[in-house]
Formats: C-alpha cells, structure tokens, sequence
C-alpha cells in the first residue's frame, strides 16, 4: 500500500476515525494494528515474520542489556543484539548477493564449490527496521535511553506505518514518548499534516514521475545514447530521486502528524550543499545521524591516533557500509565508495583549500558558494549514477560516453518537452526556495487566501500526475 | 474537531463546484482523445483511430487484452480466407470489457464488420481498464457500475484530467510515455513474441499461475463489472446487426472451461483451441501468452474456424 495508491488514501483516514474514537488506553494498539495491517498489505511474503522476530529479538536483548551487570557481560549482550539483527537482514536481503558472488569467486578460483543461487525473501522497509533496532540496543548500552518494558509500545516504536518503509529512522528517545503521549485533537497539526501530505504526494507524483519518464527512456536503453541525453538524463535523475525521497517523507511525516507525533525532517535543500559534507547533513538526514553515530564515531574514535588518515579510513569504511546498506549489489557500493572517496579526499585537501580560496581573496564570497554547489551537485550526480544504472555496465558506459557526440535525432521525442519544462520550472522554484519544506507549509498558514492555492495544488496533481510508480526508496 | 470537519466538508463542496462540475462540461474532442493520450507502454488508440477514420473495410475485429494482441495474426487469417476479407488485431494489454465495448462502439460507428471477435478468459477482469477514463465517451464514464469496482471514485482524478487534457494546445500536451523503442505490431495490430519459455519454468508456474475459481458470492460480484459491458456489446451487435464470437485462450495445460460460461454463451459462440495448442510448450512465451509459433498456428485455426462460419 504505497502512499500514493488510492488504497492509502481510504486507509489513514479510516485508522485515524478509529484511532480518534477508542480510548486512550487502547490507542497505541490500534496504531499497531493499522501498521500490522499496513505491511500486511504490502503482500511480501516474510515481512511480518521478520518484522516480529526483529521486535522479540531486539526487546529482550534490550531488558537483558540494561540488566546486565558487568561491561564484560553488557558488551557480549550488545554484539548479540546486533549480531541476532544483523543476521536476520543478511538472511533477508544479502544472501543472493553473498551466494553470487561467492559462486563467481569459486569459478575464478576454479574451485569445486556447489554454490546455489538463493532467491531474495524480503527487501522491502527491512534496513529501516533493522537499523532502529540496532539503534535502539546501542542507546541502551550507552546509558542514553532505557529499555521500553511495554511490548505494545516497542513494536509500534519499531513498526509504525509512516515512517518504516523509507523512514525517517527514529531513536526510541524521539518517538516512544510521543507514542506516549495523550491524544488530544489539534486542528493545526491536523490541516499541517494534510497539507504536508498533498505537497508530498505532488512532489512525488507530478514532479518525481514525469522525470522519471525521461530517466526510465535513457538509462534502460543507454546505448542507444550518447552525449547530451545520458548527461540530461543524469542530471534528471538527481532531481527524481530527491523529489522522490523527499515526497515520500513528506507524506510520511504528514501521515503522522494527524496522530500528533512530529517525526524528523529528513531533508534540508541538499543540492544547495557546497561540500559533499554538507550534502550529508542535508540529505537522509536520520540515516546520516544514525551512520555517524553508530558507525564513522567509533570508528574514528577506534583510529584516532592515525589522525587525518584515520578520519579518511573512518568515513571510507562508513560510506561502504552506507552503498551496502542501499541495496545488495556492487552499483550501490561503488556509489558509497564515491561518497566516501569524495569526503575522505576532502580531509587532507580541505587546510590547502581555505588556504587558496584566502589567496584568491574570494573567501565567504557568493561566487565561490555558486561554485562549490556546482561541483557538489556534479559529483553527487556522478554518483547517482552507479546508483541508477541497471549494471555496472550501463554505468561506465554512460560516464564513457556522456561528453560523446551526441547520436540521436532529437533529445525529446514527441511532446516530451513540457515534461522537463514544468518539471524545470517546478523544481527551480522549489531549491531556489531555501527553506524546509516544513517551513514552507507554516508560512502558508499566513497566508489570507489559502484556500486558492489548495485548489491550485490539487488541479495541478490531478492534471499533470503520471501513472503510478513506486517510490524508489521502497526497496531499502 | 467541529471547525476541521466543516472546513472539509467546505472544501470538498467547493471542490465539486468549482472543479469536478465545470470540467465535465468542457466539450469532447474525439482526436484529442485517441491521439493525444498516449499513456500506457502498448496503447493502439492512435493506431486504431486512423484505421478507424482511414478509408479501409474491417471485415473482421479481435478485441480483448494481451492474450489476443500476441495470439492473433491477422494476416494469417486473411491468407486463410478470401483475400478481400480484412482483418484487425485491435486487442490492447490489460484485461477490460469496458475499453472493448468502447472500441467496438467506434467501430460499428465507423466501419462494418461482419464478425467482432472477443477474448475469453477463464475469468472475467472486475476492475476497469486504466485507459477506460481516457478513451471512453463522457456519457460511458457517468453510466459506469459502481459496484464492486468503485469506479467514479477511483477514476474520478482520470476522468477530470482527460477532460483538463481536451482543453490544452496540443502542443503543449505532456505525454505520459516516451517510446523510444521501434514499432511493436505489424500493420494489422498483432504484437510478435519469439520467446519460448522453458518447460520446465512453465510446469513451475503452473501451479502458481492457475488459481481457484472464487466462491460464488464472491464471483457474482467479480463477473457483474465485464457481464455488464458484455451486455452492452451485445445490445451493439443488435443494433448494428454484427455476429460476436468468443475466443477463449486459456493458460499453459489449463483445461477449465471458462467461468459463467452459460450466461457467454447467451451473447455468443465460443471458439476453443485444440489441446495441443493449450499443452504444447514450444508455442509458449510464458504460461498465459503464447509466442509467434503458437500465434501462427492459432491464427491457422481461428482462420479455418471463421472461414466455416463466413461460408454458411
């Protein structure tokens, strides 16, 4: 049931009614419901299943956790936590990219390995879950939260339907004392919530789809191109995938403000970042918290005494677990290996850069900050490639022969052009636009008519939607 | 809550008066509507217009879903009859009596075939087609069956964009898929599959493919969406004096007749195929299509079928 399905539509409004009219006691168990139902709905084979074994496991690793005595004992419970869900997402996800590989390494090394090729059990909203549980084991041993000791409350921590899929991934110090909390109807949350919802469900189906109409062309057939429609295409699919992501969020976090819980915002402008750093902190921005603190901190503090060098083996080793963790193939690890490259570079280049830009006396200036976005967006559009690209193939193809001669008879075949116009227009507005999305609905609130702009949005969706297409993000 | 709940019910009045009322009185544009809406990976509504409008005789029409789009060769069919005979592959992917009954409509208006040859499935679809809302007339769309596909609701943000559609400049008009690949179907409408699935995927499948029939409560409900349109292609056959056969293509060693099957046969003959065009694995590109060994050899047969009736 993506959020951009009509059965989505009937659903919230359903939970919601229900949700309003029990009593605050069993409020969080319908909440739990709904979200059983949510994924349940989704059709996977497993993903209950999976979804509950993460919850059992992580809920008793968790109370044993803050039981325990000794750090010895801690530390051992700790691993197992994370070792019992990192297992479980191997399983799940992993194996078919572990037993590929494993059978290509066995024919290379010609060894008599009777490797099978195993079948995928569920990819969907598993990361997601996973990465909280983990997330939740390690506050625990740090001493930042304490262990939830309702059940009720801890699954739904885990598993509540707006946020799972593709997140935000939430700390249990965020969410459960919101989940907590005594309902009490707020009409501004309420049109907040709403609001939030449409502009997400415009980003996604307007803007995302009909660029995605244009990436799809290219990069499934790319060598039927060269030059200008790769490096279009490209670019294209950088705008795709953040109005994508962002939409969805946007639905997600409109979805659960109707329940008056504020999860967090996840993107903050990114392509306006004037370092591949700084598109991290503005990008994926629960899953770029949780990666430096669960993985770049300990790592770097585990190198400190390499210095820069540690720093740069830190973030290499933190981005490739970030490609893995996108996805179970090698387009999405050389993608964090370039992310991690690009940021580990930066460490030893970054004194040398400020040096210069003080020499050049455009130091603060706005030229350089245009210049700095440029670059940073160029390279993080590099990177999407791998991302995008059916095969590592297609991918060094299109890098290949981005600047080639351009081979086809038009960029845009038949009326396609208003896509990318509008969708050009939309766009601009939008990252010109600095503020948050959420800080863009508040302002509206301000505004005396409104009203005249609801009705626009919705013409605008109904007109200019495309057929529905899956978020991308779904598959993490 | 009482203010929330008014405003809604402000907004949604508003909404019908101001938007769903006005745009379903902007005037029909039968080009715009064929031509111009492209939306779908194999949609023949251009194709099928200009035949329509052109100045050729259709003598014969297949009209149904993917399984008669890659099964029916009509050129193979009019080498088995009289070469004055034409005949036209009009089947478009996705199941929907309700896009059929909209393109046999422009087609008894236009033209004057003599046969309307209809696919049969083992069941019939229950929901509508997608590109129903776009290529349908105004007056098919309000007289839609609310039950059980919930259609005005569900189309209702189609409907209002095709009508938003008819009043942009064509130039101006976005379309919603960008084929860059060649020309699929030959010039009758027939789409070539050259695939030969392997046996042993197509036993696999078989039992994951072939599901149950539903209960009969349940049935009842599934069969009133397509029982309605077929009811209203037959009314057409009688106003416009058309014979209406079936053509039931089963699944890969689907022995089963076709479900409701009696109430069919009221509206017209079923042709069903030889079993060793059912069972046999090398005409098959998956379990439910067959490839262009199978569809030649079923075009070979559906021509000798027809050739009898033309005959008497």
């Amino acid at each position: 049931m993506p959020f951009n399905s009509l059965g989505y539509f009937l659903f919230l409004p359903v939970v919601y009614l229900v949700f309003y009219f029990v009593g605050e006691r069993a409020r969080w168990s319908i909440l739990l419901a709904a979200s059983l139902l949510f994924y349940a709905a989704l059709n996977v084979p497993y993903l209950l299943v999976v979804l509950v074994l993460v919850a059992v496991t992580t809920y008793g690793f968790g109370i044993w956790l803050y039981q325990a005595d000794t750090p010895k004992v801690k530390r051992a419970l700790l691993w197992g936590g994370i070792g019992a869900n990192l297992l479980i997402l191997v399983v799940m996800k992993y194996l078919p990219f572990l037993s590929e590989n494993m059978k290509a390494l066995s024919e290379i090394l010609s060894l008599d390995a009777r490797i099978q090729p195993v079948k995928i059990f569920v990819a969907i909203g598993v990361s997601y879950y996973v990465f909280q549980a983990i997330s939740y084991l390690v506050d625990i041993y740090l001493e930042i939260e304490k262990p939830e000791r309702h059940f009720g409350y801890f699954a739904l921590y885990l598993a509540f339907f707006p946020k799972l899929l593709q997140g935000p991934i939430e700390r249990a110090g965020d969410l459960i004392p919101q989940l907590k909390n005594r309902y009490e109807f707020n009409y501004d949350n309420m049109r907040f919530g709403m609001l939030l919802f449409t502009w997400g469900l415009f980003k996604k189906v307007v803007i995302a789809d009909r660029l995605g109409l244009y990436v799809d062309a290219v990069y499934n057939d790319v060598h039927a191109f060269s030059g200008l429609p790769l490096l279009l295409a490209t670019y294209a699919y950088a705008f795709q995938i953040y109005m994508d992501f962002s939409g969805y969020t946007d639905m997600a976090l409109g979805s659960a403000r109707l329940f008056n819980i504020h999860l967090t915002q996840n993107f903050n402008s990114p392509y306006l970042a004037t370092s591949v750093i700084d598109f991290w902190r503005r990008w994926h921005i629960s899953f770029s918290r949780w990666i430096l603190d669960y993985i770049f901190k300990p790592l770097q503090m585990q190198w400190r005494d390499l210095k820069n060098l540690g720093t740069a083996a830190a973030l290499m080793a933190t981005f490739l677990v970030s490609g893995i963790w996108h996805g179970a193939s090698w387009g999405f690890v050389i993608w964090g290996g370039a992310h991690g490259l690009f940021m580990a570079c930066s460490v030893f280049y970054k004194p040398y850069q400020k040096k210069l830009h003080k020499a050049l006396g455009i130091e603060n200036t706005g030229i350089l900050k245009i210049w700095q976005v440029f670059v940073t967006f160029n390279l993080v559009s590099f990177a999407w490639v791998f991302f995008r690209a059916n095969s590592l193939s297609d991918a060094l193809f299109i890098l290949c022969n981005m600047n080639g001669t351009y081979n086809s008879t038009s960029i845009f075949k038949q009326n396609e052009y208003p896509n990318i116009v509008f969708v050009l227009i939309a766009f601009t507005f939008y990252v010109l636009y600095k503020k948050t999305c959420i800080d863009c609905v508040s302002r509206l609130f301000m505004f005396k008519y409104r009203w005249v702009f609801y009705y626009v949005l919705l013409i605008v969706i109904i007109y200019l939607k495309t057929n529905s297409r899956n978020f991308i993000y779904f598959k993490f | 809550m009482n203010k929330f709940i008014l405003n809604i019910l402000i907004y949604v009045t508003g909404f019908i008066v101001f938007i769903v009322i006005p745009v379903s009185y902007i005037p029909d544009n039968k080009e715009k509507r064929f031509i111009y809406y492209t939306k779908g990976d194999e949609n023949k509504s251009k194709w099928i217009y200009n035949i329509l409008t052109g100045s050729q005789n259709i003598d014969i029409a297949f009209f149904g879903a993917s399984y008669i789009l890659q099964s029916v060769n009509p050129l193979i069919i009019e080498s088995e009859l009289d070469d004055k005979v034409k005949v036209f592959n009009f089947a478009m992917p996705y199941n929907g009596r309700d896009l059929d009954y909209v393109f046999i409509k422009e087609t008894l208006k236009n033209k004057s075939p003599k046969i309307i040859v209809l696919q049969l499935r083992p069941y019939e679809g229950r929901t509508a087609h997608p590109l129903f809302y776009e290529l349908a007339e105004k007056e098919d769309i309000y007289t839609q069956p609310f039950i059980p596909a919930l259609a005005p609701i569900i189309g209702l943000d189609l409907f209002l964009q095709r009508q938003l559609k008819l009043i942009t400049p064509t130039a101006l008009l976005p379309i919603e898929d960008i084929k860059f690949t060649k020309e699929y179907q030959n010039s009758k409408g027939y789409k070539k599959i050259d695939f030969t699935m392997e046996v042993g995927l197509l036993e696999k499948n078989r039992n994951i493919i072939v599901s149950p029939f539903l209960p009969s409560s349940v049935n009842r409900l599934e069969y009133y969406y397509g029982q309605y349109y077929l009811k209203k292609i037959y009314d057409l056959s009688l106003t416009y004096n058309v014979k209406i056969i079936f053509l039931y293509i089963p699944n890969y060693k689907d022995h089963r007749l076709p479900n409701n099957m009696d109430k069919i046969m009221k509206y017209g003959s079923i042709m069903f195929l030889p079993e060793k065009l059912v069972d046999n694995p090398i005409y098959r590109s998956d379990n439910n299509h067959l490839n262009s060994l199978g569809a030649s050899e079923l075009s070979k047969y559906v021509g000798c079928y027809l050739r009898s009736i033309l005959v008497k």
